[in-house]
């Protein structure tokens, strides 16, 4: 019996929530990082099952460039990241208040 | 069906263990796993090249990134452990079962307008495979290159646009972090003779950075 489109976009919903509880609950920034990019996967999750459903690789293609913007975030994040514990000395989100007007 | 059962409760408690781990690396560990069961998810929907993709470039280049960093940073990384006077982990996962069950209603609401599968790929892939166009099988990487290359060109050179952008961000920072620090030297420690060693000059220049960043 074939899998059908809804439980892909399912399961795919239900990653993203995780991803962005991850980033609501952890204050290490590497591990908010991680779960940025538990969201970028379940949406293409969602974009190859839809790919799939309806056999048009345009799908395929635009998660490929979401695998790409995704590695330029995590570049950048923990490129950030680095600077932060180098030039702050600490690695707790909930501290970096100090852009505060 | 077994398959897709088996590897979506994988790849859900993956999920649960990059978030939940209380040490960093182990996040690491647990999101090496999910990506992987996702890549299984990806080949059994024809998209071999971007489960290859994958694993190649997520559970291998970015993961070595992120351990990269976890070691250079391992002595400050003491905020692990979920919230912590952020947010009460009750009113967090209140609010992500919320959000699930809205997901899902409206997922399942619109399970009627989804419209059937297209023709091309009922038959899967030996179907397209026995054909024998020179595109090949759906998702393999030659139709994916074809389709890349072909209507998607403008998208991929955007991409590669977007990873310039990258590069050069993560330069600027990390740059412009040693020219801050550079300026933060004395002018006699700044004409040092080549042989200097490097450690000496920024272990100078931690404080002035620290201090410029107070403004």
């Amino acid at each position: 019996m074939p899998v059908g489109l809804p439980l892909y976009i399912g399961l795919s919903a239900v990653l993203f929530v995780l991803g962005g509880l991850g980033l609501l609950l952890r204050r290490d920034p590497l591990v908010m990082v991680m779960a940025i990019e538990l969201m970028w996967n379940a949406a293409n999750l969602a974009l190859i099952a839809t790919a799939r459903h309806y056999g048009d690789l345009g799908g395929q293609v635009f998660a490929f460039v979401v695998i790409t913007v995704a590695a330029a975030d995590v570049a950048i994040g923990l490129a950030l990241t680095v600077l932060l514990g180098r030039t702050r000395g600490t690695l707790d989100a909930d501290r970096l208040k100090w852009l505060k007007g | 069906m077994i398959t897709f059962l088996l590897v979506a409760a994988a790849a859900i408690a993956a999920g649960i263990g990059v978030i939940a781990a209380r040490n960093a690396v182990h996040s690491v560990l647990w999101l090496v796993v999910h990506l992987c069961s996702l890549a299984v998810l990806y080949m059994t929907l024809q998209a071999q090249f971007l489960g290859l993709v994958q694993i190649l470039l997520y559970a291998g280049a970015v993961m070595v990134l992120f351990l990269f960093v976890l070691s250079l940073l391992s002595a400050r990384s003491a905020a692990a452990g979920p919230g912590g006077g952020r947010l009460p982990l009750q009113v967090g996962f209140a609010v992500g079962a919320a959000v699930v069950v809205a997901l899902l209603v409206m997922i399942g609401a619109a399970v009627g307008t989804i419209a059937p599968a297209a023709a091309a790929t009922t038959g899967g892939a030996a179907g397209a495979a026995t054909t024998g166009g020179a595109v090949g099988a759906f998702g393999s990487a030659a139709a994916f290159g074809q389709a890349l290359f072909g209507p998607y060109l403008l998208p991929f050179e955007a991409t590669a646009l977007a990873l310039l952008t990258a590069i050069v961000g993560v330069v600027a920072l990390s740059a412009g972090h040693d020219e801050a620090m550079r300026h933060g030297l004395p002018v006699e420690e700044q004409q040092h003779p080549e042989g200097a060693p490097i450690e000496v000059s920024h272990a100078a220049a931690a404080e002035p950075v620290l201090t410029g960043g107070e403004r």
